[in-house]
């Protein structure tokens, strides 16, 4: 039953998603042309050209935090109006359980968001790397040196270093995905047992729940000796980045499968359509 | 007969409010009934109790030997008292949808009847009329060879052609081993084709009894009994 639901709620929202990360890439494409057009004649060009270019490249960001931003929205929108609305009649009625109708819905929204996060990447991939191909071509610097040495000593600080450490880094965004999401969905779980003002809860429980996450990773970073090794981190910020990472997927975790299982727990004994 | 509906002591709260208080029902296989009472007497809380999209505060409830459950939710075809289709979606993905999830679907029944009204299974249920889309709704519901069908106020706001053709189709359709739980207020429409009636008051049951008990024995039409009973 729950590879149906996941059949049905891709079939429901592929659409909205697949146009927006193509817009996501294309607008990276269109910069990406851009880019190189002008690469090479920066200080040549017009005032008027570069207040353009500079426009240009403000519509390119606001498109890819627009699409971040709508891709959320969509899939925080679509989650309770499928579960809570007059829509929820149908799918509380379906012959599933409450774990797999509330899983299908929020492993769609998962891939979706990752599929956004990855559709981001690409595009700025591609404005950077027009830049870097016409320095390549030109060139005005060696490509390898360059990824040799800033992109290098930026994947290290990040900790993405060969298999395990890129494998663990995916990990760690696809665990930042889940645990954002899980707190909308638990907040709109949480707003579910309000009689009243069912929205107006969800907000309240979001935010609450943010805080309180918020404090508990300080503290638990605070404990952990995070922020003595803030002190070295002139010498050695890779070790700083590299303990705050595991101990933020530690938390991330822990607080997704607490969310998850809440959710799930208060939908199926608390369920009110009113 | 069989039993298919059981329930025992039903008490839901709504914080101060109390929608049902120690409702006691058995129906059984092959009925069609009329749950009717006023607004605000508990039928659509009953109901979604029935389906699975309330939560009782104590009680127990059965459909078909089983609590309410997927095993339940099977054997139940559900017909809310408003659209709950997503606009979005065509008759055609609706269908598949139903296909999927429903064993008991019979799709060539509904394009049949989709036929009959000239709808085409392409439209998106957005771009349909009101009429329409609870003529839609009722052909999704009525399609499935369930257990127990519970249509919720299925007449209520539609003009009185579109009425004719909603107790045509639950007519038509019906499996005589199944029951209907039929939600209105609109009695004098149903009564022909009710075999029993439950009257809700004030969140308890005032009557159960057969359509025939209450003729012969009240010596008034159903229509007349709720007027008396519920007098203002």
């Amino acid at each position: 039953m729950l590879g149906k639901l996941i059949k049905h709620e891709f079939k429901a929202t592929w659409k909205y998603f697949v146009a927006i990360d193509a817009i996501a890439i294309v607008v990276g494409f269109i910069a990406a042309i851009v880019g190189y057009g002008v690469a090479g004649n920066i200080d040549d060009l017009p005032a008027t050209m570069i207040i353009l270019l500079s426009l240009g490249l403000a519509g390119y960001v606001f498109a890819l935090v627009s699409a971040a931003v709508l891709t959320t929205v969509l899939n925080v929108v679509r989650y309770y109006r499928s579960l809570y609305t007059a829509e929820g009649y149908l799918t509380f009625t379906l012959p599933a359980t409450t774990t797999e109708i509330l899983s299908a819905k929020m492993l769609v929204a998962i891939i979706w968001q990752f599929i956004m996060a990855l559709s981001l990447f690409i595009s700025i991939s591609l404005l950077v790397g027009s830049f870097l191909l016409y320095g390549s071509i030109h060139d005005l610097f060696d490509i390898q040196e360059f990824l040799d040495g800033v992109v290098y000593s930026f994947m290290e600080m990040l900790g993405i270093i060969g298999f395990w450490g890129t494998l663990r880094y995916l990990f760690n965004v696809l665990m930042t995905i889940v645990f954002n999401m899980l707190i909308f969905f638990f907040a709109i779980s949480i707003g579910q047992l309000w009689q009243k003002h069912k929205i107006l809860g969800s907000i309240i429980a979001f935010f609450t729940t943010r805080f309180v996450m918020g404090i508990f990773g300080f503290a638990v970073n605070m404990m952990s000796g995070a922020f003595s090794m803030l002190y070295d981190s002139a010498t050695d910020p890779g070790k700083y980045f590299s303990h705050t990472t595991i101990v933020s997927l530690f938390i991330s975790v822990v607080a997704s499968v607490i969310m998850y299982v809440a959710s799930i727990w208060i939908t199926d004994k608390k369920l009110n359509l009113d | 007969m069989s039993k298919l509906v059981d329930i025992k002591g039903l008490t839901k709260n709504y914080e101060s409010i109390t929608a049902l208080y120690n409702v006691n029902l058995e129906l059984e296989s092959g009925h069609i009934v009329g749950l009717l009472g006023p607004n605000g007497s508990g039928k659509t809380t009953l109901i979604k109790i029935l389906c699975g999209l309330l939560q009782p505060t104590s009680g127990l409830v059965q459909v078909d030997g089983h609590n309410i459950g997927v095993e339940t939710k099977s054997v139940v075809s559900y017909l809310p008292d408003q659209t709950y289709l997503d606009g979005n979606m065509t008759i055609r993905d609706i269908f598949a949808l139903f296909v999927d999830f429903y064993r008991d679907f019979d799709i060539n029944r509904a394009y049949n009847m989709l036929n009959v009204l000239r709808i085409n299974p392409d439209a998106k249920l957005k771009t349909l009329s009101k009429g329409n889309k609870e003529k839609v709704q009722l052909i999704l519901v009525m399609s499935r060879r369930a257990k127990l069908y519970v249509l919720d106020e299925p007449i209520a706001g539609v003009d009185p052609a579109a009425r004719d053709f909603i107790l045509n189709t639950i007519i038509s359709n019906y499996d005589p081993s199944a029951t209907i739980l039929i939600s209105t207020h609109l009695i004098s429409d149903v009564e022909s084709i009710l075999d029993d009636v439950i009257f809700l008051q004030y969140g308890q049951i005032a009557l159960h009894a057969s359509v025939d008990e209450i003729r012969s024995r009240e010596g008034k039409s159903v229509d007349a009994l709720f007027r008396e009973v519920y007098r203002c």
